[in-house]
């Protein structure tokens, strides 16, 4: 059953080549896409068992002897993001069944693109091997170039133009690191770098580790480098950006977790200071821009790069609990974040546009997207007993507890406003009267969305909740997680056997 | 040789970043195009650079004997190429969109965003 590793990287492969050849059969395309996803989902618990129960599982594809082939290596922490993404993508695919992707978009490839967009994403969180990390970065990045620019509206494209090149100029760094990698240690297998690399002194590394540190900064979104975010992002249509604002930012924070835990930790303290006034900057940042926008989805935007902040809080700290804490983080965040974007796409679908000033009364007559609105804003502004409350209560305490006070008071500052720029939505779309009409009759009146919509949504909002309910749970396994990423011997010793 | 190299992707570095920071969009393409020979230069000596020394076990030898050209990195190269093709085709395809929209080569009247 060794075989089943692969599954998740092959399985969006063979569905988007099937989607490509039936691409003039639209209704076909988004029932095999629902049905690949759902197929994933069950894999990707599988995988999630088998890692609980078996520990770490490794893949020489090709019976390479480690570390020359390259491997597939599932740990806990890519088998937590594994199932949250295909989680989150399944549901993304649900809401646009019917509305939320222009039809034309869809008969000009929407299916086939996001599953290889997923290809990508999966591929990157089960690779062993840093090459093979670009090369799924760039599988991921090319499919996400073609999907921004699918539809010839202006600004639209010059969004793309923006996000495409400076995710260009994010591989070439990443690139060069790998050169400059491989000429020193002459490997770019994760656990075989893991290994070697106390053998070298740090300033030799340094260059190659702080290219990498920008190349996965700009892909994450961090301050000084998130320019390119809310230029382009706010352009798609909602089910996209859902898609994108929950896969793509996080794919970053993954790898950036994932050199300077297994590779890099050796240079750790060298950066501990700067990744510290890095991750304030671009909470508070990030919070500050979406507090003055009035447009739904660059709201949502900003906020986006807020929360990549606290997650590199938990990277700078660099101790098991603060890491595990991030990496409750980036679930919640997935979950929560998404489902805020669907519910915006399910405003903009009921009144064609996403301006904030525009709408109003939605509580009457969308009641029940109220209440999935609510569950996921108060999830991510950190309201108990919902999941983004733990997140951020394990994060801060974790920081308290290593004495930066300043970092614990602009965490939670910014959680504040969060709250602030969340309720503001609220006030606006769902609690103030409909500004538009002055005849109450027709404002009453309830609004029906598709089904599928309200399927995808409730979806997201019941792992938020249960990822609160079930906080205990969540956290051991991120805790298991955590463990492996300190305790770098476990993940090299999987690949490589023990040291003789 | 090995410093050539070194200052030929310094240089290709510096004039890549020097033409992403220029105004116009024809430029921007040229500053993606020197960026990526600028590190397929660096991943074509990270092995080192060795005439004509291949990596092939001589007869009698049970293993390689040192200075050898890493033939790893030339795979990585032509990888990197290949990949670096595909994007650039594509970039060239959506500045000439971008072109065609704001009817100018000047980047400053992207105003998307704003």
């Amino acid at each position: 059953m060794q075989w089943i590793l692969i599954a998740p990287i092959i399985l969006p492969l063979l569905t988007a080549i099937l989607a490509f050849s039936l691409s003039a059969f639209v209704k076909t395309q988004r029932f095999i896409s629902v049905l690949s996803f759902t197929l994933h989902l069950a894999i990707s618990i599988f995988i999630f068992q088998k890692v609980q129960n078996e520990g770490l599982q490794v893949l020489w594809l090709g019976n390479w002897q480690p570390p020359f082939g390259i491997n597939i290596i599932i740990d806990p922490f890519s088998s937590i993001m594994l199932l949250a993404s295909s989680l989150l993508a399944l549901s993304v695919s649900v809401f646009s069944w019917s509305q939320g992707i222009g039809s034309r978009e869809k008969e000009l490839g929407y299916y086939p693109l996001i599953h290889l967009l997923f290809m990508g994403v999966c591929g990157s969180f089960l690779t062993g091997d840093l090459f093979n990390l670009f090369v799924c970065f760039e599988i991921m990045l090319m499919a996400s170039f073609v999907l921004m620019s699918l539809e010839k509206k202006r600004t639209r494209i010059e969004g793309a133009i923006k996000y495409v090149t400076l995710n260009l100029l994010a591989s070439a760094f990443f690139l060069a690191a790998l050169g400059l990698l491989y000429g020193n240690l002459g490997t770019l297998n994760i656990a075989d770098l893991g290994r070697k690399i106390a053998l070298y002194p740090p300033s030799q590394l340094m260059m190659p580790a702080l290219l990498m540190t920008i190349a996965f900064g700009i892909k994450a979104g961090v301050f000084p480098l998130y320019f390119w975010l809310p230029a382009s992002y706010p352009q798609l249509p909602s089910a996209m950006v859902a898609l994108f604002g929950g896969l793509l930012t996080k794919v970053g924070v993954y790898a950036l977790f994932r050199v300077w835990t297994i590779v890099f930790v050796e240079l750790h303290h060298f950066i501990h200071p700067w990744l510290i006034i890095i991750a304030c900057a671009t909470m508070v940042l990030g919070v500050l821009g979406a507090v003055v926008q009035y447009e739904i989805k660059k709201l949502l935007s900003f906020h986006i790069i807020s929360q990549i902040g606290y997650m590199v809080l938990g990277l700078a700290f660099l101790s098991k609990a603060a890491i595990a804490a991030a990496i409750y983080f980036v679930i919640h965040n997935m979950f929560a974040k998404t489902n805020l974007y669907l519910v915006g796409g399910a405003l903009e679908h009921s009144v064609g546009n996403t301006e904030l000033k525009k709408m109003g009364g939605f509580i009457k007559s969308l009641p029940f997207l109220a209440v999935l609105f609510l569950i996921s804003a108060l999830g991510l502004a950190g309201i108990p007993p919902l999941s983004g409350f733990f997140a951020k209560f394990l994060l801060i305490k974790e920081v308290l507890d290593q004495r930066s006070y300043l970092a614990a008071g602009i965490a939670l500052g910014v959680s504040l406003l969060t709250l602030f720029s969340m309720l503001k939505i609220w006030a606006e779309a769902f609690w103030k009267d409909n500004p538009n009409t002055t005849n109450s009759s027709i404002v009453n009146q309830v609004i029906k969305l598709p089904k599928s919509m309200y399927f995808a949504m409730s979806l997201l909002a019941a792992a938020t909740c249960l990822l609160g309910l079930q906080g205990h749970h969540i956290f051991t396994w991120a805790l298991e997680a955590a463990e492996v990423l300190m305790q770098k011997e476990i993940y090299i010793n999987a690949v490589l056997g023990a040291q003789s | 040789m090995g410093f050539s190299f070194i200052l030929m992707s310094g240089i290709f570095f510096a004039a890549g970043i020097y033409f992403l920071l220029r105004r116009s969009l024809l430029k921007l393409l040229f500053g993606v195009l020197f960026l990526s020979h600028a590190v397929n230069l660096i991943l074509f000596f990270s092995a080192g650079l060795y005439k004509a020394k291949p990596a092939i076990i001589s007869e009698g030898a049970q293993q390689l004997s040192f200075p050898y050209a890493d033939p790893l990195s030339q795979a990585l190269i032509l990888t990197a190429i290949v990949i670096g093709f595909g994007m650039q085709a594509f970039f060239i395809v959506l500045i000439y969109r971008v072109y065609k929209s704001i009817g100018t080569d000047d980047v400053d009247k992207i105003r998307s965003g704003e």
